[in-house]
């Protein structure tokens, strides 16, 4: 066989493993545009409703963010004709994350207020920078600004704790979710 | 030394294989998906299919979703090994020149 024969199969293997790469990724942005809206809803919530409200507040918003990112963990492993099995950890992953959270709520008496918030809040900051690591950069570095956030605004602005994470860490999380989505549907064309 | 494999060397079979292997462990590609990607005709990826699942690289389950049939493809262990080998007989020879 001669060499440029053989450099031309290379290149065409490298593109095609590419192009198949890139059908099986996506959704990642999805679930940050939910999960942002969650903490937006939530977070305004939690800054001006009364607390009897609140207790009922993030229970049903909770609800709705794992009911919609199992949607869209079942769509992700259809995706364009591609089954992937990795929504399964995924999701454990979170449910394993969210357990986390609440051992520590229940082993340090937190009741609902900043502690608790601020907990919740690095805690899924954290999930996000691992869950980048395995997925995309970009939602790891979203996960580190969002922690960096919280602990700035825990610190320096108490007083608007909730407020500051629902505009500044949902809206963080809804937009940068979706210059993930356009992203993603970039690298697919 | 690693040798050309002569069944992936066949070009059709080649990208199927490239495809199949660019995927994740553990993700199956449907038989659409490939045709599209590919740009094959049904009749030509079935045909390459059959001598590569008969070779015992590729895997093909027929299930149903619903009433629809559905055929999902993933390259084998064997056949992930086997494109392995003839891609490094492939830099051997661009290395020999």
């Amino acid at each position: 066989m001669e060499p440029d024969r053989a450099l031309d199969d290379l290149k065409a293997i490298r593109q095609i493993m590419e192009h198949a790469r890139r059908a099986t990724g996506g959704y990642g942005g999805w679930y940050m545009v939910l999960w942002g809206a969650v903490w937006f809803i939530g977070f305004l919530g939690t800054q001006f409703l009364p607390d009897e409200a609140v207790a009922w507040l993030w229970p049903v918003l909770d609800v709705i963010g794992a009911a919609g990112s199992v949607w869209l963990g079942v769509r992700m492993g259809r995706r364009g004709g591609v089954y992937s099995p990795i929504w399964r950890p995924m999701l454990l992953y979170w449910l394993v994350l969210i357990a986390f959270d609440g051992l520590l709520v229940w082993l340090l008496h937190l009741d609902a207020g900043p502690d608790l918030a601020l907990l919740v809040t690095l805690t899924m900051a954290l999930g996000y920078v691992q869950f980048g690591l395995f997925t995309h950069w970009a939602i790891s570095v979203i996960g580190a600004l969002i922690a960096a956030l919280a602990v700035g605004a825990a610190l320096l602005l108490p007083d608007y704790f909730c407020l500051t994470l629902a505009i500044l860490g949902g809206g963080l999380l809804m937009g940068s979710g979706l210059w993930l989505v356009r992203h993603e549907d970039e690298e697919r064309e | 030394m690693a040798e050309l494999n002569p069944l992936i060397h066949q070009p059709t079979r080649l990208r199927i294989m490239a495809a199949l292997v660019g995927m994740d462990d553990g993700d199956k590609a449907g038989f659409a998906f490939l045709r599209d990607l590919l740009h094959l005709t049904d009749g030509n990826l079935s045909a390459h299919l059959r001598v590569l699942e008969d070779a015992g690289y590729v895997v093909v389950e027929k299930t149903f979703i619903g009433r629809r049939p559905k055929t999902w493809l993933w390259a084998a262990p064997e056949g992930r090994a086997a494109f392995a080998t003839h891609v490094d007989a492939l830099e051997r020879i661009i290395h020999r020149q």
